[in-house]
């Protein structure tokens, strides 16, 4: 499972397209047919590839069908691509709502190739950022996928079109250049350089305060605190060797099992499993891992007697792009850093997570960085109005989970409460929006933004229902949104207009389109028994039950996540409120006699509405196999942001210092200079990466509950509020 | 005293220099060249650079002005464009520029060369054993045809440069 | 001497030998087969190029390691092989061949875009094509140059000749204003960097680059010497404070002149720049055994960082102004020239190097700097072919109005064109970005992270610009109908041929780019 077989399965799933539109170019643009067949079939692998996710994947909370592949030398940047269970559901999305678009658009009449190539290269972009690992590889994506985006919004769109293109990719810009800074950034102090430095540095102002104080110093404030920053910052170096150690000792034991006789190409193969560099001198490294690694779990063992152990495995920390890697050395972004120096001493992972937020805020888009997002909807095409909801805004939260969780998951609870209130706002005010609109696109483009308001909190909660219910609002809602903009492309194609006090009864003229746009509006308002019932409710609960209530940790109860939840469902209720009386408006009451005559959904109308309405009333009713794709990675993930407060780097530690309180366990012991026992760690995962499998083998039919229970390790029993006031009845109801 | 000509021929050199860009009669612009290349000559004796000071006077004073004169005269310049606004500040330039010049013979006339100045002339220092002196002719083409022939060399594609240069902007039709 | 290195030189050797040729042969041509000239001339422009890819794979061979940008002190510093040739002359590097190939393509794009110009007397004369190709020598002469004399004979030959090329379209009265204006702006900067050499012979009593400094005493020296020479070349880079001639002097020169002077002269130009920055006061950290080390120490250093802060202060404005400024043009032309101004300053990222650093981070930002230049002078090259094809009964079309609906009539050069734009904002997957990329990592390895944030911001903000070329492209806004008649290109395939390579190119060094050479 952990890797993939001979069929480069995601280079499939992100390249396809993008071959389409090489055959594309060469077909004569007066064959029309032949130009839409050819799109079809590239955009439908994609599909058939997120069909076999859906089907075949089984989430271990490790990332599965890596691909690796040297790009740029001497960069360290390679071509890196795996799904886990948080980019699973965006694959399977990606690929339905990218194969449906494509099918939309084949009413485009004006520069037929050249809208096809587009799109074509878009959802290239696309799929790339879901599955790219690299975040070099990632930021290239994402930047490839603005240009199609920009250029189809700016030809094939509506008469402000040149507007709303320009103002996408300004906004789009403006917040990808800030990733720029990060990526840069963390590329730049991956090696631990600074850390390094501090750590010497803390050690000779140690040595001189002691030399000065004589005996004394050893219960001196200052001393201590300077002796509990040298120590975190040498455990985050520590850890991060420790983790390259680690995965070489596990590629070791793997070669051993495999055999002495094992063929080197299969040895290569483990090792790329693995995420070990093939080197020349490999087999003394794998040797050197498999005599020291065991030896480093020794109870009480010193930071500094395994930094003395693990240099003697000559470890380098090289600068790197994995995102894995970076992951996995988020302690050493933490402390001082030397970029903006006006602005304290401690901010370096702070900024780089406000920076992160706000590239990919305005990708969601999150509040004061919305505007860009009516216009681009209102202006796009049906189809890329379908790709924009669809996809597009789920790249945002997505990039959230994958990049901003991942690598300063300190920041992340840090910055819960204030992430959950801009989310809550947004439910709110998109809610207000989307009310106040006569336009029906603009209406469906302000509920988007309502409804990603709900991934925000969710994700912010930090609890397994909350995310779970994150990745499920993702992608209930990249269906449901999708269809709704279908619906209004289907009568704007007969009307020619979007207004919706201009329609009227259409209900009677056209009641296949009324039936199915009822579907789409109740799914979208969360109608039990529909899709979006599910992920909103999993959002309400986990938020709910969230202890991170602290605001620049003072914690207040008006702005913990109990209110925030209660503030948040009355969005719910403002949703009801507008969809239903656009329904009203548009289907019900006399009918406008100009529309009498219109013919109901033709063929291929039907034929791209079809598969969203299955999905909307599959996982609606049986969400489970949506949840199986997600839970082990997302209580992977959940462990790594909350596991993060037991190592507060220096400086971090206040910041947050209320919200280990009002956290229901601590984790670890609160003494900052408390070790976390390496062979504990171990035996919370047997034999990660390929370990945590068994866990869903054991539960043969799983319900979320009884997963997270089975998965979640002893040590880490973070989130008791999760399993014992589980509810089973609300699930129960849903399913 | 090879301070106060030093100073004297700076000045006339700067002050020449300035009335040649302000003239707006250019045969008047060109005639200040020749005080001005007398300056920088003197200046060069005083660097014990003979050679160069002759060089100046023959090269720049001798042909490069004549040059420029008979272009001048060439172009056919009306009358009036030849007219000069002949104002005040003219008057204050010129009367100085004559001033150093005056100074200058003046010095010269009442001190005589200084034995430094003279010796400069006819025994150049001496840098070393079986070196050639200093601002000698030798001392010269060592470097330029030695150390420095490649860039030596390098300076006849800038002539090929220039005479392609002036083809093309003297040519009338093609 | 070792004159059996002149091998090193074979591509300047072609390209000289090339003008004569093209020089002579047009006095047995007919008029109307002078197109022939310019074909010839790019001919030895893709002569000289192949030449040079074959010193730089026996350098390489040599070397023992895959092609790599170096300067000569890795080179002296691995002791393989002496790069200094004839007497300390030239030092043929890496770098040096990598600004070589820079000035050839921008040789065979100016030759190329004079073809046609059968309407303009002045141009298409074989003196031209002579003069085009001499400059392109004078250029190469500079990338190579490495003693201070060499190195102002090389910058006269490129100079007086890129000053005559700028004035040669004599029915063009911005033509003549152009040339003026370079000439006499040129002329000065041209005393400041002799009296900097003069300054610099007077503290060291050598030329060469790597010459020993002698005493503290002359450090002030020294410092005014290498402040003067500063000017002289910023000059030429058009950075700010020394830019003002560049817009109108980009905007009145013939097209292909312009190209010419804004990659070819450019690229001379930073050569010259990498070379004071990095071997004209490193040498002492590589071989501190050849030359009193002790004292090079007391005296380099504070000179290089002394430089650091000046380069990170001009870079930013250069940055900033020059993207500020592009963004009010409405001449496609004045547009780019501003734009050349931004990229210098993007550029100077690429030289903030730490004092301390060693040669192996030199390296590293030599090579950000090459990158750079090459696939800035590829994409501007193909920018400016585009805009020499733009022509109506002979006027040239080079206003924002001029590109309207230009998609539609000719998709292949309005899809080239969106290319280059987009790629000169810095947009992945072209070439731009990762030219911007390298240069913003080596000025954050520096420690110079606040220059580098900057630059970024200022990058976006050049979308602004470059996008409105987009936009009217392929968006003509909706009032379009009122508008000119769409734009009408002249078609000149060995041009066209040339611009498509230009985007090919500008795609695949963004895609791979390791083509070129290993990275650091």
């Amino acid at each position: 499972m952990y890797e993939s077989g001979g069929l480069p399965l995601l280079t499939l799933f992100t390249f396809a397209p993008v071959l389409g539109t090489l055959v594309l170019l060469l077909i004569p643009s007066r064959r029309a047919d032949i130009i839409k067949t050819v799109a079809a079939a590239a955009a439908a692998v994609p599909m058939l590839v997120g069909f076999y996710v859906f089907w075949v994947y089984k989430d271990t909370g490790e990332l599965q069908y890596r691909e690796s592949l040297l790009w740029i030398d001497g960069l360290n940047v390679y071509y890196r691509l795996g799904i886990d269970g948080i980019s699973a559901p965006m694959v399977v999305l990606s690929g339905l709502v990218g194969f449906i678009a494509v099918v939309a658009s084949w009413g485009i009449e004006k520069q037929i190739k050249g809208y096809f190539a587009l799109i074509l290269l878009l959802l290239t972009g696309m799929n790339g950022v879901f599955v790219a690992l690299d975040f070099f590889l990632f930021y290239v994506f994402w930047e490839l996928m603005l240009l199609p985006m920009y250029f189809l919004i700016g030809i094939w769109g509506g008469p402000n079109r040149v507007y709303a293109a320009i103002k996408f990719f300004l906004y789009t810009m403006a917040g990808s250049v800030l990733m720029l800074v990060v990526l840069l950034a963390c590329w730049y102090w991956s090696d631990g350089r600074y850390a390094t430095n501090d750590v010497s540095a803390l050690n000779r102002r140690i040595e001189l305060r002691q030399e000065e104080l004589g005996e004394a110093a050893a219960d001196q404030a200052d001393v201590l605190a300077m002796q509990a920053e040298r120590h975190a910052l040498l455990k985050a170096l520590n850890d991060a060797r420790e983790a390259i150690l680690k995965r070489r000792f596990d590629a070791g034991e793997a070669i051993d099992k495999a055999g002495t006789m094992a063929p080197e190409s299969q040895k290569r193969r483990i090792l790329k499993a693995y995420g070990v560099e093939w080197t020349p001198d490999i087999d003394a490294q794998l040797a050197a891992a498999h005599e020291i690694y065991p030896s480093l779990g020794g109870i009480g063992m010193s930071e500094d007697e395994r930094g003395l152990l693990l240099a003697e495995a000559n470890i380098e920390l090289e600068r790197t792009f994995d995102l894995l890697e970076l992951k996995e050395r988020y302690g050493l972004f933490l402390g001082k850093f030397v970029l903006f120096r006006f602005l304290g001493p401690r901010s370096f992972a702070a900024l780089m997570f406000i920076f992160l937020f706000v590239a990919f805020a305005i990708k969601v888009p999150v509040f004061p960085f919305h505007t860009w997002l009516p216009w681009a909807h209102v202006e796009a095409p049906t189809a890329i109005s379908v790709i924009l909801a669809g996809i597009l805004l789920k790249m945002g939260v997505y990039g959230f989970l994958r990049v901003s969780y991942g690598l300063f998951p300190t920041m992340a609870v840090a910055y819960a409460v204030p992430i959950a209130m801009l989310g809550v706002f947004n439910i709110l005010y998109g809610a207000c929006c989307a009310m106040a609109q006569d336009d029906m696109k603009k209406l469906v483009a302000y509920s988007s933004v309502s409804h990603m308001g709900f991934c925000m909190l969710g994700m912010a909660a930090l609890t397994t229902w909350g995310l779970t219910g994150s990745i499920l609002q993702m992608f209930n809602h990249g269906t449901s949104t999708s269809m709704m903009f279908l619906l209004v492309g289907v009568i704007y194609d007969r009307a020619h207009h979007r207004e919706i006090n201009k329609f009227g009864g259409l209900a009677k003229v056209l009641p296949v389109y009324t039936g199915v746009m009822t579907l789409a509006l109740f799914a979208s308002m969360g109608l039990p028994g529909l899709s979006g019932f599910i992920s909103e409710i999993l959002v309400f609960l986990g938020s709910f039950r969230s202890k991170l209530g602290s605001l620049g940790g003072i914690s207040r109860p008006e702005v913990s996540f109990q209110s925030l939840t209660v503030l948040a469902a009355i969005g719910v209720v403002l949703t009801a409120a507008y969809l239903l009386w656009m329904m009203q408006r548009v289907f019900f009451g006399p009918l406008n006699e100009k529309y009498k005559d219109y013919s109901d959904m033709n063929g291929r109308e039907i034929f791209t509405l079809a598969p969203l309405c299955i999905v909307v009333i599959l996982f609606g009713v049986y969400p489970q196999p949506l949840i199986n794709l997600t839970t082990q990675s997302v209580a992977k993930l959940q462990r790594h942001v909350l596991d993060s407060r037991g190592i507060a780097g220096s400086g971090e530690k206040d910041r947050y210092a209320d919200a280990d309180e009002e956290s229901i366990e601590q984790p670890h012991a609160p003494a900052p200079l408390a070790t976390r026992a390496p062979k504990a760690k171990l035996a919370a995962q047997p034999d990660a990466p390929a370990g945590s499998p068994k866990a869903p083998e054991a539960a043969p039919a799983p319900s979320l509950i009884k997963e997270a229970q089975a998965e979640r390790p002893e040590p880490l029993t973070l989130q008791t509020g999760d399993r014992e006031g589980a509810p089973p009845g609300e699930l129960a109801a849903a399913r | 005293m090879v301070d106060i000509v030093f100073i004297l021929s700076a000045l006339l050199c700067l002050a020449s220099a300035m009335t040649i860009v302000t003239r707006k009669n250019p045969v008047y612009a060109v005639i200040f060249m020749l005080p001005f290349f007398i300056g920088m000559a003197i200046l060069f004796v005083l660097l014990s650079a003979p050679f160069m000071a002759a060089m100046q006077m023959m090269v720049y004073g001798g042909a490069i002005l004549v040059v420029f004169l008979f272009v001048i005269m060439l172009i056919n310049l009306r009358p009036e464009e030849l007219q000069d606004d002949f104002n005040f500040t003219a008057y204050i330039v010129s009367a100085l520029a004559g001033g150093f010049m005056g100074g200058l013979v003046l010095s010269f006339a009442l001190k005589g060369i200084s034995p430094g100045m003279a010796s400069a002339f006819e025994h150049p220092l001496q840098a070393g054993e079986g070196q050639p002196a200093f601002g000698s002719i030798e001392s010269l083409a060592q470097p330029l045809f030695q150390v420095h022939l490649v860039p030596f060399e390098l300076v006849s594609i800038l002539i090929v440069v220039a005479l392609l240069g002036a083809v093309i902007l003297a040519k009338k039709r093609v | 001497m070792n004159w059996s290195q002149l091998n090193e030189l074979l591509p300047i050797g072609v390209v000289l030998t090339t003008s004569l040729v093209v020089v002579f042969l047009s006095l047995v041509l007919a008029p109307k087969d002078r197109y022939v000239l310019s074909l010839v001339g790019v001919a030895g422009c893709i002569l000289g190029l192949l030449a040079l890819g074959k010193n730089y794979h026996a350098l390489a061979a040599e070397y023992g390691q895959p092609p790599v940008f170096f300067n000569g002190l890795a080179r002296v510093a691995e002791g393989a092989y002496n790069p200094v040739l004839l007497g300390g002359a030239f030092v043929v590097d890496g770098f040096g061949m990598s600004i070589m190939a820079v000035a050839l393509l921008a040789g065979a794009l100016a030759l190329l875009c004079t073809t046609p110009h059968e309407d303009d007397s002045a141009l298409s004369t074989g003196e031209y094509f002579g003069l085009i190709l001499l400059a392109v020598a004078g250029m190469m002469l500079l990338a190579v140059a490495h003693d201070f004399l060499t190195l102002l004979i090389s910058l006269e030959v490129m100079s007086v000749a890129t000053y005559i090329l700028a004035g040669s379209a004599r029915r063009d009265v911005r033509s003549g204003e152009s040339a003026l204006k370079y000439l006499v702006l040129g002329a000065f900067s041209t005393a400041f960097l002799m009296f900097g050499i003069a300054f610099l012979y007077g503290a060291t009593g050598s030329l060469a680059m790597q010459a020993p400094l002698v005493a503290g005493e002359h450090l002030p020296l020294v410092k005014a010497a290498l402040a003067l020479i500063l000017v002289g070349v910023l000059f030429k880079v058009g950075a700010v404070p020394f830019h003002s001639w560049v817009p109108d002097v980009y905007e009145g020169a013939p097209t292909g002149i312009t190209a010419l002077m804004a990659v070819g002269v450019k690229a001379a130009a930073f050569a010259v720049v990498a070379r004071l920055c990095f071997e004209a006061f490193n040498m002492v950290k590589e071989l501190p055994k050849v030359i009193n080390g002790h004292r090079f120490i007391e005296i380099v250093y504070p000179l290089r960082e002394g430089w650091l802060s000046l380069f990170a202060v001009l870079a930013i404005l250069t940055m900033a102004l020059g993207n500020l400024l592009a963004m009010h043009q409405n001449n496609v032309k004045r547009m780019l020239a501003y734009s050349g101004i931004a990229h210098s300053g993007y550029l100077l990222l690429a030289f903030l190097v730490t004092p301390k650093a060693g040669g192996a981070e030199i390296t590293q930002h030599l090579q950000a700097a090459s990158f750079y230049l090459l696939a800035y002078g590829v994409m501007t090259l193909g920018a400016f072919g585009v805009l020499s094809l733009m022509r109506e009964d002979g006027r040239p079309m080079e206003k924002m109005e001029d590109f309207t609906g230009l998609a539609k009539e000719h998709p292949a050069l309005a899809l080239c064109m969106a290319v280059f734009m987009l790629s000169l904002a810095g947009m992945p997957p072209f070439a731009g970005f990762f030219a911007k990329f390298l240069v913003f990592k080596s000025a954050v390895s520096s420690g110079y992270a606040w220059a580098a944030v900057l630059g970024i911001l200022t990058s976006v903000a050049s979308l602004y610009y470059y996008l409105r070329v987009v936009v009217r492209m392929y968006m003509a806004p909706a009032g379009a109908e009122g508008e000119p008649a769409p734009a009408r290109c002249r078609y000149a395939w060995t041009l066209n041929l040339l611009i498509y390579g230009t985007g090919a190119l500008t795609l695949l060094l963004g895609l791979l780019p390791q083509w070129l050479s290993r990275l650091y």
